[in-house]
């Protein structure tokens, strides 16, 4: 199919060929030096001059050079090191040259996707990462970002939780805003897509706008982090940038790809609650508790001793009467109680199963690439099931010798059947309200329903939430190269998502049937013309300009109603509904932006780039309608320098600095308009009230931020990495700036606030053995990253924002999602009672009281920990501090790949240090009977004798210690094998003797192992919460939240 | 050259595609669910919506029992039971920045203040409005201006004669609608201005305001009746007197047939100025909340053993006692809310004859009118009529009496304890620093210089 190069080459230089009627020709061979295959479509160049060409399939080049002389060949292939030689030719005659080219480690002739363009990893001024295909795929994951985790520095990705559908949060060198979105831009082949949670609220699980995508279409993610990569995208840069590229057609035959495969899903750990009989003990244990308590108290038992009561009741037939009386929860007696297990009823063994097909081959002029995926996930939890279908199809036509032309099309669909978790019920309540002497059933064989709260198997088996998506994604260009160095290409996309929510609560679950259909309708195009100008191609000066203008609009329109009153049981829907309600709702935002960049390249080690973008957006403050984002970079390839060529040990090292600004727009549609609202109802008239106070000169939060780097390789490349330093500034937050509520106001808001990210990355990838038989390679990488709050303009108080429920806080002077709460000073021996630290009050430097932490962080003495009275000290709220903190110090990954003849192995670890959970259950689930919820086993540390050291309480039914301590902070360090990948290739002969190109079978594991001290369900957390201030403050917070999956698939891949 | 000029249009016309599609107003979008101020108040249609908006935030205090309820709490007719941290605070007399119902009283207040002042200032500008319909909003706006500001003063400033040049201060005075953050921390005017201030408005909602009754809407017999409570709450009985005269010689109100009706039935003749309760917009749950005894056991405010003994003192035949109190079990606890929905009176003809009675005793009209106010009042109660009791002191004591148990639990008895210079409200004296709300944490943090209640 493909016409020979040579014979190409053959052609173009005939012109020289005639003056000389022998020809004088250079040919040769490129070989791989390891393996010593033939290299096929490497660039042969013969320096100073235009002649040159590719290789063919039998690696062999062969090029007229017209006359007889010296001639310097330059041999250049992706992912091998750049060689050159000098060959000398006599006219009429043919000089042959043989290259054994040396793998590139690094590959620095790699293509590297930037903002608007690509580029080569060697020219690259700023802080990337790149994600390749095969690290992705055939995984099977809740969502496609958690794919992310552990395989970049700076980059901190925690999957919320394993529930089928759910998100992951991602955040690049550490959190950003405070009240905006911290997410990065997703941008899928120039568009920038839909993201977010546009699910209705309610269940504890935000959807994922993102789950549509399919790793199988994914050729590679670029994450660019700092100011140098992020500021071509002005106002949407400032929490870093994903790139996604898809697959594409490439030059070839036509290439099938299949694959299957199959997997079991559970819960990655199970939480350890106590079971029947030791709850009722418990609960007695209590009960007796109470009675001696109130019995110490009376005057004529004055001065006698607990242990003393103790006794006198324990040899009373009254009092144990009295005692064992006493009904549990919902009137349950010893004799009545049920023996349920709610976990085992409300948990399940899953299941996925994943099917693809890839057609994809090319021409010289037509490229096509098709893909359809079935990916279906039985969740592990009761109800909780998600199904995709992925279809794609992409089309490049060289319409021309000066126009490309190309479009992609994406038609997705996704059905996920949402359950109440956490805090909403259903599998939260299955460990908490839900006793284990409540039944499931009652006697009848129906749902057993308790007279307050709720059957959580009723709830999962029975309560519909049915979200169906459809995503349709396409886009289009039309590339006009205007000469060989200058082209412009226009582009157009359109993401267009329709989410239909259908739900129903049944009669078996509540008293008033309630339907409700939602329709969400997310439209959002961008169109592009980006023109790209080699100006200058000299040895020793490269000098690109990219510019263009791009303009986006993005619309959402919800409509709903809600239904009740069915004529009977089996109408489900609201249409069948007697009473209907119907609310709507609109939004939406436009952008548009002018930017350019330009790139210069000195004698092949000195970078310099420049980028600038303007954005206008109707975000903005009328005041403030554009922002301008400036970077500017430079990079030295010190290994280019004499001084350093040929040095065995540093083999190669580059120096980068870059400083820039970019911004996060991700502030709300309509936040700077003084408005008016509706819903103001008075006398059955409709009422409208002022809603907003204006503010004009709002703005994008602006992030500053400087990088500076080294890459390097040692010893041949065999072991290499990257160090970076940055320091990202972010300021004009948006906060909820108090103005006196007699203005009719609470708050306006302004771009005040500032918090400062400074990290350290550091990733080193080692070839550790490479034969013909063996390879392993080990990646590792670890990023610290130092958050903290340096203003929050005229926020002064000192609990500063509150970030959600828990008591997370952004507070002056301490990390981001800090939290701000009593701490606990343990258990008084004496009582059993809790104790706590009161903070002294000491004047600050301006006269006004300042807390300190808690007695200086010293422990209380018992004295202490009780007043005058010598009652032990209680609970109060202003007694609280800043302690603990929910973003880590540490986190990063380790992967170890390995191949043996035809078998491969692959590990990865990934891993948070230094960051606290909050669970904020643990207040109920730790020793706090009154609350009648199961409890932890935790709970059995509780006191029992006058003069026992524990932590946990003594448990009454009374008293209200459902109250926030740190008691229930922890520890969230971890460390999780995440992946575990066995997979075995089948020779080529064989695989060919069956009519595979390639045939692989494998066996993946997904969370095998944890090691962690935390005590509840699983340390990688993240508190679902509605609003971008709860979501930036609430990773490393839980409330019931489910456990993640854990998973193993068995697959195979077959090419041919 | 074919191709350099191919090139050269098919550019032109790509480019000029996409301009046009970028220009074509990226940056013009519509916020559907909300409206520019401008466009909120632009016609008759929008300005009538904006006034119901007005009306509502009154309903969210005035129409739940706020700031009522509460006040009970401190005068100490009832007993609080409940474990709201925000009445507890109230109940032990130790009211804090946070305390919840006068703190939302307050914000409540002045959101409705400042949407007033909004529809003010735009009124001129409205052109199918008639100057008629433009009197009415405008008084309607003034005389809910004047209720709110006195309602706040009474709660954040001490009784007027606390100083002598009543120089101590008051609330904050709005008088401008707030349309940017320039200049709004500003101070507390003094009692002697808050007085002016909505002395001034509710007569101009008296002159601009017509005497037609619509249940739940302000008219002029409202702002009248509210005159006299101001005159008399500041103890200025001639003009208090006057307009309380207005309003008993004008003939339009007198009391309902039973004492239950003017809390049950609308459209009676009692009440003056009620907040309309649909369901829709029921308000209502709060203050019932706080009276109504449930499946769940005792309300959480339940009859003080002061006012079980002020009400067991009175002739057994009195129909308040069935009609506005119940018994159950050990306790007592008032049913004038004890209702699914109804509207709730700001102020009905019997407090204007309270005033009426107490203002002529106080400006020496004849003991025999002071005592027919009274009457009427015991009367409708099915109470003895009292033509015996003579002497400006023993009048005052019935005048007191009478009010305490007609005018139980709608938070009139603390500001008549405060008026009347009480030396034992719950064991506090009239003037005591205890009995002042705080300014509200939602005020001081954004006026941060704004002079605090001790």
């Amino acid at each position: 199919m493909r016409i020979p190069y040579a014979l190409l080459l053959a052609f173009m230089f005939s012109c020289s060929g005639i003056i000389a009627m022998a020809q004088t020709m250079i040919s040769g061979k490129i070989t791989d030096r390891k393996s010593n295959e033939p290299l096929k479509g490497a660039t042969v160049r013969v320096d100073g001059t235009t002649m040159g060409g590719l290789t063919a399939k039998d690696g062999s080049f062969s090029i007229k050079v017209g006359k007889g002389g010296t001639y310097k060949l330059s041999v250049n292939f992706v992912g091998y090191k750049k060689q050159s030689r000098t060959i000398s030719v006599k006219d009429g005659e043919t000089a042959s040259a043989v290259f054994n080219l040396e793998a590139d480690l690094l590959k620095l002739n790699e293509t590297v996707v930037v903002g608007y363009g690509t580029t080569q990893k060697r020219d690259v001024t700023g802080s990337y990462a790149t994600v390749k295909s095969e690290e992705i795929v055939n995984r099977p994951a809740p969502s496609f970002e958690s794919l992310l985790q552990g395989r970049s520095p700076g980059v901190q990705v925690l999957q919320s939780n394993g529930m089928a559908g759910t998100a992951a949060t991602v955040r690049v060198r550490g959190v950003g805003s405070i009240s905006a979105n911290t997410q990065p831009l997703y941008v899928v082949d120039g568009v920038p897509i839909t993201t977010g949670d546009f699910g209705s609220g309610s269940i504890a699980t935000n959807s994922n706008a993102l789950s549509f995508l399919n790793p199988n279409d994914i050729e590679s993610i670029d994450i660019l982090k700092d100011a140098a990569a992020t500021a071509i995208y002005g106002s949407r840069g400032a929490n870093g940038v994903v790139l996604i590229t898809t697959k594409r057609g490439k030059l070839g035959a036509a290439r099938i790809s299949m694959g299957v495969s199959q997997g079991i899903k559970t819960e990655a750990n199970r939480l350890d609650i106590v079971d029947r009989d030791t709850w009722i003990n418990l609960f007695y244990e209590a009960r007796r508790n109470d009675v001696v308590d109130s019995l110490q108290k009376l005057p004529v038992n004055k001065g006698k001793s607990w242990t003393n009561v103790q006794g006198m009741i324990d040899t009373s037939t009254t009092w144990q009467n009295i005692i064992n009386n006493t009904r549990m929860p919902q009137g349950f007696t010893r004799e009545t109680a049920a023996n349920t297990n709610w976990l085992n009823q409300t948990l399940r063994t899953g299941n996925t199963q994943e099917a693809y097909l890839t057609i994809s081959g090319g021409s010289e002029t037509t490229k096509y690439y098709f893909n359809t995926t079935y990916f279906n996930e039985k969740g592990f939890i009761v109800g909780n099931d998600y199904q995709r279908i992925n279809t794609r199809i992409t089309l490049d036509q060289k319409a021309n010798d000066w126009l490309d032309i190309g479009v992609s099309f994406n038609a997705n669909r996704e059905e996920n059947n949402r359950v109440n978790s956490a805090w909403a019920g259903g599998f939260g309540n299955a460990f908490s309200a839900s006793l284990p002497i409540f039944p499931v059933y009652d006697s009848t064989g129906a749902y057993w329903r308790p007279q307050t709260g709720l059957n959580p198997v009723a709830d999962l088996e029975n309560r519909r939430f049915l979200a169906t998506t459809w995503r349709l994604f396409g886009n289009g260009y039309a590339q006009v190269n205007l000469a060989d160095n200058l082209n412009i290409r226009f582009s157009g996309g359109v993401d267009f998502m329709s989410l239909r929510e259908d739900r129903f609560a049944p009669i078996v679950i509540t008293a008033d049937p309630t339907a409700e259909e939602r329709r969400v309708q997310v439209v959002n195009w961008t169109t592009n013309a980006i023109l790209s100008w080699k100006a200058l191609d000299l040895e020793d000066h490269q000098l690109t300009v990219v510019g263009g203008m791009e303009s986006q609009r993005s619309e959402q329109r919800d409509l709903g109603t809600t239904g009740n009153t069915f004529p009977n049981n089996y109408f489900t829907t609201p249409q069948s509904a007697s009473v209907r309600n119907g609310y709507a709702f609109g939004t939406e935002f436009g952008l548009i932006s002018y930017l350019a960049r330009t790139s210069y390249t000195l004698m092949d080690r000195y970078l310099f780039s420049l980028s600038i973008r303007t954005d206008g957006s109707s975000r903005f403050g009328e005041n403030n309608r554009y922002g301008f984002f400036p970077a500017g970079s430079f990079a030295w390839i010190m290994s280019n320098e004499d001084f350093l060529k040929g040095n065995d040990v540093l083999t190669f090292a580059k120096i980068r600095a870059s400083y820039g600004i970019s911004g996060n727009a991700a502030i709300g549609d309509f936040t700077w308009q003084g408005v008016y609202s509706t819903g103001s109802n008075y006398n059955g008239n409709p009422g409208t009230m002022p809603g907003q106070l204006p503010n004009s000169d709002l703005t994008w939060e602006t992030s500053r931020q400087l990088d500076l780097g080294i890459d390097f390789g040692l010893f041949n490349d065999r072991i290499s990495g990257s160090i970076g330093y940055y320091d990202r500034m972010s300021y004009g937050m948006l906060l909820n700036e108090r103005v006196p509520s007699s203005s009719g106001f609470s708050s306006v808001i302004n771009n005040v606030g500032e918090m400062s990210n400074t990290g350290i990355e550091f990733n080193i990838r080692s070839v550790n053995i490479s034969t013909p038989e063996f390879e392993w390679t080990t990646d590792f990488n670890i990023t610290y990253n130092v958050n903290k709050i340096i203003s929050l303009g005229t926020i002064t108080n000192p609990d500063g924002v509150d970030l959600g429920f828990g008591e997370t806080r952004a507070i002056v002077g301490y990390p981001f999602a800090s939290f701000f709460i009593v701490r606990s000073a343990g258990v008084d021996p004496e009582t059993g009672l809790p104790v706590y630290y009161r903070p002294t009050t000491v004047a600050g430097a301006d006269g006004k009281p300042i807390q300190n932490n808690g007695l200086n962080g010293r422990p209380l003495t018992l004295e202490e920990a009780r007043d005058s009275l010598g009652v032990p000290l209680a609970w109060n709220a202003t007694w609280r501090v800043p302690t603990g903190k929910n973003y880590p110090d540490f986190f990063g990954g380790i992967t170890n790949t390995f191949r043996y003849e035809n078998f491969d192995f692959t590990t990865q670890f990934v891993y948070q240090i230094g960051n606290t959970i909050y669970d904020d259950a643990g207040k109920r689930l730790v020793g706090n009977m009154g609350f009648s919820w199961n409890q932890m086993t935790k709970t059995l540390d509780r006191w029992t004798e006058p003069g026992q050291e524990t932590d946990v309480p003594r448990l009454t039914l009374k008293g209200n210690r459902d109250i926030n301590t740190d008691r229930f902070i922890y520890n969230g360090d971890f460390l999780r094998l995440r992946q575990l990948t066995i997979g075995y290739t089948l020779p080529k002969s064989m695989s060919e003797g069956m009519g595979f190109s390639t045939f692989r079978i494998y066996l993946t594991g997904i969370n095998l192992l944890t090691f962690t001290s935390f005590p509840g369900w699983d340390p990688e957390v993240v508190r679902d919460h509605n609003g971008d201030q709860q979501r930036n403050g609430n990773q490393g917070v839980t409330y019931l939240t489910p456990p993640q999956a854990q998973t193993f698939n068995v697959g195979i891949n077959v090419d041919f | 050259m074919n191709t350099f000029l191919n090139k050269g249009l098919l550019t032109i016309a790509l480019a000029s595609l996409l301009l046009m599609s970028a220009c074509s107003d990226v940056l013009d979008v519509r916020n559907e669910g909300q409206l520019s101020t401008e466009a909120a108040l632009s016609d008759a249609r929008s300005v009538n919506v904006a006034m119901s908006g007005i009306y509502a935030t009154l309903q969210g205090t005035l129409g739940s029992g706020i700031p009522a309820s509460p006040t009970e709490a401190l005068a100490g007719d009832i007993v609080y039971a409940g474990s709201d941290y925000g009445y507890l605070e109230i109940w032990t007399q130790n009211m804090s920045l946070f305390t919840p119902s006068f703190s939302g009283f307050w914000d409540n207040s002045y959101r409705g203040i400042n949407a007033i002042n909004n529809v003010i200032v735009s009124l001129p500008d409205i052109k199918d409005l008639t100057e008629v319909q433009k009197s009415q909003i405008e008084g309607e706006c003034k005389f809910l201006r004047g209720v709110m500001t006195f309602e706040m003063l009474r709660i954040w400033g001490h009784q007027y004669g606390f100083k002598a040049d009543n120089s101590h201060p008051g609330v904050i005075v709005r008088t401008a609608p707030t349309r940017g953050t320039a200049g709004l921390a500003i101070g507390r005017s003094s009692v002697e201005d808050c007085y002016a201030q909505v002395i001034s408005d509710l007569k101009s909602a008296e002159s601009l305001l017509p005497d037609t009754k619509r249940d739940g809407y302000a008219n002029k017999s409202a702002a009248i009746a509210y005159l006299a409570r101001v005159y008399f709450q500041k103890n200025d009985f001639t003009n208090a007197y006057a307009y309380a005269d207005q309003l008993v010689k004008g003939g339009k109100f007198s009391l309902a047939a039973t004492p239950r009706d003017v809390f049950y039935k609308g459209g009676n003749t009692e009440s003056i100025f009620q907040m309309a309760l649909t369901t829709q917009t029921n308000s209502f749950g709060a203050i019932r909340g706080m009276y109504q005894k449930t499946a769940f056991g005792e309300p959480p405010f339940t009859v003080s053993p002061d006012f079980a003994a002020a009400l067991d003192a009175s002739p057994s035949t009195d129909l308040r006692k069935q009609q506005y109190i119940k018994q159950s079990g050990s306790f007592r606890y008032c049913t004038k809310y004890d209702t699914l929905i109804a509207n709730v009176n700001v102020i009905r003809y019997a407090e204007i004859l309270f005033i009426h009675a107490e203002a002529g005793l106080e400006i020496g009209k004849p003991e025999s009118e002071v005592l027919a106010d009274v009457n009427l009042i015991r009367k409708r109660a099915n109470v003895p009529e009292d033509n015996s009791t003579t002497g400006k002191a023993a009048l005052l004591d019935l005048i007191g009496k009478e009010r305490r148990l007609e005018m139980c639990f709608e938070g009139d008895r603390f500001h008549y304890l405060k008026r009347t210079k009480s030396s034992n409200i719950r064991g506090l004296s009239w003037n005591d620093n205890k009995l002042l709300a705080k300014i509200p944490s939602s005020e001081v943090s954004g006026n941060p210089g704004i002079e605090l209640n001790p």
